[in-house]
């Protein structure tokens, strides 16, 4: 007796055991469920490999090679250098008329300008600042080479960046002028005697401020009125004003600028006063639009036609379709812009340094390689580039999980099979009513047949099932 | 002490974790027999009675008891059995060697639970599988977590590989042989393969006493159920008197049904769980040999050990040939597997993998699970 109640304690003690946290299931139908969950999800790793790997075949590498072909050769005849720009023109134009809106709209009467003058000069006036004196009288252009053509690039202020920004609320908060000039960051105090920013409190100078800078940018973008009516100076180019950047933080910093920043800073002076300004930028952004534009519109029209031609009437939605033809998120496009915008940059680098050669005279000359080089192409390039590295790396560790997955999915599916073994042996529910059966009158032949199937379904040895009446009196009577 | 816990350990945990559980069933499992085993005895007692039965047959119908009494048999076998392990053990103080896992003590309502799981052959013997002592010992090996048989507990420790890679247990007891084997290699890549390989093998231990745990959960429902009916039925038998020819043909029906399920019932105690049933066991080792040709025939036989071993620890394993190459070079560097296997570092290679994988063609192709 005391022997029993050991065991039952060490019983209990077992039972007491729980599942570590990992939860196991119990009935052969739930534990079918779960496995058939792993499984799903089991055969979505193993599918979401497909999804970091393009898919492109020949065609679409000779479609988006022949896209970036095509918008090189556009930037080539059609954007070309500041100046000699037929695409140029267009967007100079385009920036006058959205000038002269932005001039109506700031009128207190909705005035109509009918030339960017009046425009320009009614801009000038609303947003005034202190920083924008266009020589510094004549002592001011001997020593610091400041005048009317290089000045939006020097004043920082009149750079389209945060840094402009924070040095035009800066200027105009303290009544000063920070330009840069041949390496060094210059600070011109009380700019403007009769200068006082606008708003009552700090929120609302601050305010006052912002919108001031942006007006006058707006004033300028265009080319200044002193210059209107032939291009005129218009504001530098985001994209070469972190060369100012570098060295107003440097200077700040108290570091030492190095040369290399001063070469730089002076290459992108001097390619804005040759014209290189934020209009020239747009204009060679259209290009690279365009090849963006063309490229997704390929893969799209490509895609569309493999639907309707592979997919049968009655499985088209357009959530399908949508999923099959959208060229956004998948790497086959994004591989395909990465051919494209390469070719087109090899084929702009590749006309920009003959021309470099050419306008040098059999030397490399600088300055007429920056002007033809689409910055914008290279830059929308070297983020596919980065796109496609970042794409390489997680597809190394996709894999190695998705192979994983594949040689898991041996496991569950065996697994799977012994659930359905399982649930063969164990679908006795039926038969084992066998004994509520006897209760019914007369059904006692039916019941008893059950019993017998049941012994056969639990493998009992054929020779020890009782199959008929026959049996059974053999059985008990012996005979 | 926060450090994450690499796939390998979560599945080492999770085997732990299912194998526990899978103990705790078998414990269940144990109770709920004694009580139908009980009311096996009983209804078969009064059909004793009832039957005319002459005196020359007897010695057939005392047969027809055998699995049974086999079962019994088999269920204090283990018991006693694992006493005397436990024994040596204790003797030796080795039995914290292994995964660790502590030791269970096992009562007659665990024994009996152990043999059903494991399974009595309706001939009456048991299942070759698990003859004899080896066999009981291979049973407690993985009830004990490993690590009693590991631990010294009265085996070669080359045999207890073997053992353990039989039936299930192998993820559990084999994470010391695992750790030896993450050593030889030695860049990076070629480790997490590896460790994929034990992390895969581990979560098929997993699956095994997943499947197992189901099937022990059915099988006490029935258990339970089944003892009830019988029950009933003593009762109600109690009531037809003991001469069979007295009674109406509807009695005699419901004797004849409730022989039946006393024989299905008596299934409940002896049929095996199938989630623990060695993967490859020496009936599928026969049905290869039987059919292979010669010189296959010639290898398998004389490697027959470690055929067996390895086709069970590889079973449902997909490997691709850089992880048989890292496999079997992890593996011949192994003292303890080549002693268990009773080959030598030159004569284990990526070749006898390949035949590993033949043999368990064969069986996929032969059987579902």
């Amino acid at each position: 007796m005391s022997n029993t109640n050991k065991y039952k304690s060490d019983v209990i003690l077992d039972l007491s055991i729980d599942d570590d946290g990992f939860g196991f299931a119990t009935s052969i139908d739930d534990a079918l469920v779960q496995a058939e969950a792993e499984l799903v999800v089991l055969n979505e790793t193993v599918e979401s490999i497909k999804k970091l790997k393009p898919q492109c075949d020949k065609l679409d590498y000779i479609l988006a090679a022949s896209s970036g072909a095509l918008c090189g050769i556009i930037d080539i005849f059609l954007v070309g250098k500041p100046g000699e720009s037929p695409l140029g023109d267009i967007t100079d134009k385009w920036f006058a008329n959205r000038t002269m809106d932005f001039a109506k709209l700031c009128h207190p009467d909705k005035k109509e300008f009918n030339s960017l003058d009046s425009a320009l000069r009614f801009l000038e006036k609303e947003f005034k600042v202190p920083y924008d004196q266009t020589g510094l009288g004549d002592a001011g252009r001997a020593v610091f080479d400041m005048n009317a053509k290089n000045h939006h690039f020097k004043s920082l202020a009149h750079n389209p960046s945060l840094l402009g920004l924070f040095f035009s609320i800066l200027d105009q908060f303290s009544n000063t002028s920070h330009f840069i000039s041949d390496g060094q960051l210059i600070s011109l105090q009380q700019a403007d005697d009769k200068w006082e920013v606008r708003g009552g409190n700090v929120p609302s100078k601050l305010f006052c401020g912002f919108v001031n800078w942006f007006g006058h940018l707006m004033s300028d973008v265009s080319g200044s009125s002193a210059k209107a009516g032939n291009r005129g100076m218009g504001i530098p180019s985001p994209l070469w004003t972190w060369t100012n950047d570098i060295i107003a933080i440097k200077a700040k910093l108290g570091l030492s600028v190095a040369d290399t920043d001063k070469v730089i800073n002076e290459l992108a002076l001097e390619i804005f006063e040759k014209g290189y300004d934020t209009r020239f930028q747009t204009a060679q952004a259209i290009p690279v639009f365009l090849n963006e534009l063309l490229v997704r519109f390929i893969y799209a029209v490509r895609r569309l036609y493999r639907y309707f031609t592979e997919t049968p009437k009655a499985e088209r939605s357009f959530k399908l379709m949508w999923k099959k033809c959208e060229p956004f998120s998948n790497p086959t496009v994004k591989r395909m812009l990465t051919v494209a915008h390469g070719t087109f940059c090899l084929i702009d680098a590749g006309e920009a340094v003959g021309r470099a050669f050419v306008g040098g005279g059999g030397t490399f000359n600088v300055v007429e390689f920056v002007l033809r080089l689409n910055v914008v192409g290279v830059g929308r390039f070297a983020i596919s580039l980065y796109g496609e590295t970042k794409r390489a790396i997680s597809y190394g560790h996709a894999k190695r999980t998705s192979d994983f997955a594949a040689k898991e999915i041996t496991i569950v599916e065996n697994y799977i099979e012994g659930l359905k073994i399982l649930s063969v042996k164990y679908d006795d529910a039926r038969l084992l009513t066998f004994i509520a059966d006897f209760k019914k009158s007369g059904a006692y032949i039916e019941a008893f047949g059950k019993s017998a199937q049941l012994a056969e379904l639990r493998n009992v040895p054929a020779n020890r099932v009782l199959k008929s009446k026959a049996d059974i009196d053999r059985y008990f009577g012996g005979k | 002490m926060a450090k994450k816990l690499s796939k390998l350990q979560l599945a080492q945990q999770k085997a732990e974790a299912a194998a526990k559980k899978t103990n705790q069933k078998i414990n269940e499992l144990g109770i709920h027999t004694s009580d139908l085993y009980a009311a096996l005895a009983g209804i078969q007692a009064l059909f004793d009675c009832i039957r005319n039965v002459p005196e020359e047959n007897r010695l057939t119908y005392e047969k027809l008891k055998a699995i049974r009494v086999k079962w019994k048999q088999q269920a204090e076998n283990i018991e006693l059995e694992y006493k005397k392990a436990e024994v040596k053990a204790a003797g030796q103080g080795a039995a914290g060697v292994g995964a660790g896992v502590a030791v269970v003590t096992l009562g007659p309502t665990a024994a009996m639970g152990i043999a059903t799981t494991f399974g009595v052959a309706s001939t009456g013997t048991a299942i070759s599988a698990l003859s004899g002592a080896a066999a009981t010992n291979a049973a407690l090996a993985w009830l004990g977590g490993g690590a009693l048989t590991a631990g010294g507990g009265g085996m070669a420790a080359g045999s207890a590989f073997l053992e353990l890679a039989g039936p299930v247990g192998w993820t559990i007891a084999g994470l010391a042989i695992i750790a030896s084997g993450l050593i030889v290699v030695k860049t990076k890549g070629d480790k997490e393969r590896l460790e994929n390989v034990y992390t895969r093998i581990s979560n098929r231990d997993v699956k095994s006493y997943e499947l197992a745990i189901v099937e022990l959960s059915e099988r006490i429902k029935r258990i339970d159920d089944e003892t009830g009916k019988l029950e009933t039925a003593i009762k109600e038998i109690e009531t037809f008197g003991t001469d069979y020819r007295q009674m109406t043909e509807e009695q005699q029906y419901k004797l004849g049904a409730y022989v039946n399920l006393m024989e299905a019932s008596t299934m409940l105690l002896v049929n095996p769980i199938l989630g623990l049933q060695p993967k490859f066991s020496e009936q599928d080792f026969d049905k290869l040999c039987a059919f292979e040709t010669e010189e296959f025939r010639r290898y398998f036989k004389t490697h027959k050990n470690m055929v067996i071993s390895m086709a069970n620890l590889l079973y449902k394993i997909t490997l691709d040939d850089k992880d048989k190459k890292l496999l079997a070079k992890s593996l011949r560097k192994n003292k303890e597997f080549l002693s268990s296997v009773q080959m030598t570092k030159k004569e284990f290679g990526v070749e006898d993998l390949a035949k590993i994988e033949r043999a368990l063609k064969h069986k996929y192709r032969t059987q579902s699970y």
